[in-house]
């Protein structure tokens, strides 16, 4: 019942403003980042700090560098399964069409949908279309 | 033993309202039998009207349309309203807090608000029913689902509101099996439904989240145009095939692991003998639930999707056969010079096995990519999975119900009737599904309406199957539904299992389930040192 | 507004637990299972922005310039603001300051009502213009039939918004029963679970901040 029986100490002020700080710093700098042309670069600079950001939150504010084992756990695997969502869904998404080349010669797109005409998707002929 | 004190639950307090209202967890596992079990006679009855349509090639009562809306409530019914919610919320609710030595799970609230979540949605898919039932198939698979004119987002908003439920039943178990085990009971004393129920648990917080923002975003792909799954507008359906089958894959195991924790609590309370291979079976539940998140581009082979995604997703396949083989093997060898005893829930046992044998072979035959490519959409599926969650799963409810009914009622029912019934069920469904392997083999797609004549003697002979499948139902039905009112008082202990729901005084447990806190010294099926309670 | 000192009120530990421990753990391990379906429901909004940004690139280059990224970062400091008074609003329980750690609470709720307000202003600027989800689009742009980036927009901005409102429902529920004195050193459960969910939202918004509006 008593206090120190908690998992839970309870944390200085201190490190949650140092928290808060790091978080304004690295906001400031993931917009400083996207305002420079790295090329293909950019997109995994931004993702890397969104990633450090989110770290950031979760063992701070959220309490994860003290807390239980099964918390983390928890969250990371919540981590992974978006992953392997991710990998594999572009697994389909990257080599579509690859080997049939037949596909790709049809229409130039990497579509498994066939269009009659090309174009036709652009000009009001299914019901769907119509309002453009 | 037995004492004159001794109120169980169903007792405890009397009207309706003590049943609406209450926060224990053996009323909410009886509340959602009830439902559920409703739901597999009105989905069953789907069925039995889909085969009789099937009887000649031509139209015989249904229209095309009429047709299509009923195989898509017979599986959107079966899968959301019962396959899903049966082992874990009905069964799974009565017996986990009492496996584990536990007064109740960890959040009896939240565990009430899930049954209340589920009958609400499960309403909403009624409702559909009336407004012009869903025709688009139970995958609601695009671009067919975003233009059917039928009540897709009253169904899907269905599925998308009772994947809460299943998601907090997840969530409580979590924190359940965590936190509220007896004194002495370590993760290595826990039953091997305990384990099975862990596992799914997993799975339904990581992935049944996923049906729900797909759900939602067909919903809005409806109303708003978000163009992502239309191609019309530039998205791509296939894409929708990936989001559903993330969770609907898993899903699968959702409704297989449970089954299989309870085929380890049926195999050693039957055989009165320790389980062979604990860990082992331990650990391939818990790598069965990774590796489900690894293999749902096994149903796109033929949807267009990339050549080398198929490769890996039918590689990826492959492993499920490793853990679910560990599984049989063990069982196999957990009757190894047993004491068998053949009451009707080890019945189930053996028709399980056998069942879900000839469902995970044809698995892996689905699974390899150069034979699916033939077998695709035929009936050789839909006997394949009807053999893993007919004969898998809704054979393991059945047994789980038949070993756990003496202490969730405090009656037995008929011995006779019940392996009568038992025998109907396993004949019937062998009946009705072998004969679907081979139409499907020699050519019957799914999901047709009219088929070639040359396949009428087989659909026929399957039809006239479910006759004798429902018969065996019609029956269970009637003998269970008998026995909680005329039949004998169940001693505590009818089976002579070990598992502490066994060690509850009288024929069902009271309120708070253990008058004092049990203290574990031993494994779970350790005939050996523990003794069988009376 | 708090002048006379709140009167703490003793927990008592559900019946089914053994200690007031006992139901603190189990309340977490149930909230952290709880923000990975959070997570994972939010993962296929992020799966559908990968492969529509890998299908149509140049799209979504162009749709991302037309949103204001100075609001999107005005934005992303009030919620990162909103989760430092968050933690501190349960630091403050923990050590029994009651009175600040409610004003931490209403702290918390204000920054979440300027959020929502940015949000209403940036969504009724892309309405005038003729931004809306894919089906009903009419903007010029020179991508007119495809801008399936704005349909993403704003179901992810959208749900993102529901939950912001569903936390502050809870932050008002949080902040009325504290000044019954309910929450204290011994039982603080409730705040810490808010704290937990409020924090996850932030996350959420880290990375669509410069998914939708930087890159």
């Amino acid at each position: 019942m008593s206090e120190q029986n908690h998992s839970h100490h309870v944390i200085p002020v201190a490190v949650y403003a140092k928290t808060f700080i790091a978080l304004l710093v690295l906001t400031a700098l993931t917009v400083l980042a996207s305002r420079v042309d790295l090329g293909i670069l950019n997109t995994p600079l931004a993702l890397g700090i969104a990633l450090v950001k989110m770290s950031v939150v979760a063992l701070f504010f959220m309490g994860l560098k003290w807390d239980k084992g099964i918390s983390t756990i928890l969250f990371v695997g919540a981590g992974v399964a978006i992953f392997i969502f991710m990998l594999l869904t572009f697994a389909d998404f990257s080599f579509r069409g690859d080997i049939s080349a037949e596909e790709g010669s049809t229409f130039g797109i990497k579509s498994p949908v066939k269009l009659v005409e090309p174009g036709a998707l652009h000009h009001g002929e299914t019901s769907k279309g119509s309002h453009h | 033993m037995s004492d004159s004190s001794h109120v169980g639950y169903l007792e405890a307090e009397k009207g309706l309202k003590s049943w609406l209202f209450t926060l224990d967890h053996k009323r909410i596992g009886v509340m959602y039998l009830f439902t559920v079990f409703f739901s597999l006679l009105l989905g069953g009855l789907f069925a039995l009207l889909l085969r009789l349509e099937l009887l000649t090639p031509t139209t015989l009562i249904f229209s095309a349309k009429q047709y299509n809306q009923l195989f898509t409530l017979h599986g959107a019914i079966m899968v959301f309203l019962f396959i899903i919610p049966s082992i874990p919320a009905a069964l799974g609710n009565f017996i986990l807090p009492l496996q584990l030595g536990a007064k109740d799970v960890a959040f009896p609230r939240l565990n009430l608000a899930s049954y209340y979540i589920y009958v609400f949605g499960a309403l909403f898919s009624v409702f559909s029913l009336f407004t012009g039932a869903v025709d688009t198939g139970w995958t609601f698979y695009t671009p067919y689902s975003v233009e059917s004119s039928t009540s897709v987002i009253a169904m899907t908003l269905g599925a998308f509101i009772m994947g809460f439920s299943s998601i907090l039943t997840g969530v409580n178990f979590i924190a359940t099996i965590h936190k509220m085990r007896a004194p002495g009971m370590g993760w290595f004393r826990l039953p091997l439904m305990v384990w099975a129920l862990y596992a799914t648990a997993i799975i339904q917080v990581l992935a049944t989240p996923v049906i729900g923002i797909t759900l939602l975003l067909l919903i809005l792909e409806r109303i708003l145009g978000v163009g992502i799954f239309d191609p019309t507008l530039g998205g791509d359906p296939v894409l929708f095939q990936h989001f559903f089958w993330f969770y609907s894959h898993p899903a699968v195991y959702i409704m297989i692991l449970p089954a299989m924790g309870i085929m380890s609590e049926l195999v050693t309370t039957f055989c009165k003998k320790n389980i062979f291979g604990y860990s082992a079976i331990a650990y391939s539940s818990i790598a069965i639930a990774i590796i489900s998140f690894l293999v749902w581009g096994h149903h796109l082979y033929v949807s267009g999707q990339s050549e080398y995604a198929s490769m890996i997703f039918s590689i990826l396949t492959f492993l499920v056969g490793i853990p679910s083989g560990i599984k049989v093997f063990n069982w196999i060898a957990t009757m190894y010079k047993g004491s068998i005893s053949l009451e009707t829930p080890f019945l189930y046992f053996l028709a399980f096995i056998f069942l879900f044998c000839i469902g995970g072979f044809t698995g892996i035959v689905l699974g390899a990519l150069s034979l699916d490519v033939h077998m695709h959409d035929t009936y050789f599926v839909v006997a394949h999975f009807h053999y893993v969650m007919m004969g898998g799963t809704v054979i393991a409810f059945l047994g789980g119900l038949h070993y756990w009914w003496p202490k969730m009622f405090g009656k037995m029912y008929s011995n006779k009737w019940s392996k009568i019934s038992w025998f109907l069920i396993f004949v019937g469904f062998n009946w009705v599904f072998l004969t679907q392997f081979v139409l499907g083999a020699s050519g019957m797609p799914r999901r047709y309406y009219n088929y070639l004549d040359q396949f009428q003697p087989l659909h026929a002979f399957s039809t006239v199957g479910t006759w004798v499948l429902g018969s065996g139902f019609l029956i269970m039905t009637i003998y269970l539904l008998h026995s909680l009112k005329y039949g004998k008082v169940a001693s505590a202990n009818p089976w002579g299992g070990i598992t502490l729901e066994w060690h509850t005084k009288g024929p069902t447990p009271i309120h708070h389930n253990f008058v004092d806190t049990p203290q574990v010294n031993y494994g779970p099926y350790d005939y050996e040192n523990v003794e069988i309670p009376s | 507004m708090n002048a006379q000192p709140i009167e703490l009120k003793k927990h008592e530990v559900a019946h089914h637990f053994e200690t007031a421990e006992q139901e603190f753990d189990a309340a977490k391990i149930g909230m952290w299972a709880f923000i990975a379906q959070e997570v994972l429901f939010f993962s296929a909004l992020f799966v559908a922005y990968a492969v529509m940004r890998f299908l149509h690139p140049d799209m979504f280059i162009n749709a991302s310039s037309m949103l204001s990224w100075k609001m999107g970062l005005f934005n992303t400091t009030v919620l990162i603001t909103s989760s430092f008074t968050m933690v501190m609003a349960v630091q403050r329980v923990q050590v029994n300051k009651i009175a600040q750690s409610i004003n931490y609470l209403i702290a918390t709720l204000g920054l979440a009502g300027v959020f929502m307000v940015v949000k209403y202003f940036e969504y009724t600027s892309k309405f005038s213009h003729g931004i809306f989800t894919t089906k009903f689009f009419v903007a010029e742009g020179a991508f007119e039939t495809l801008p399936i980036f704005f349909g993403l927009y704003f179901v992810a901005t959208g749900l993102h918004g529901l939950h912001i409102v569903i936390g502050m429902g809870l932050i008002i529920w949080l902040i009325l029963r504290a000044r019954k004195g309910e929450f204290h050193s011994e039982y603080f459960t409730p705040v810490e679970m808010v704290g937990l969910y409020w924090h996850l939202v932030d996350i959420v918004w880290i990375f669509l901040f410069p998914l939708l509006y930087l890159l």
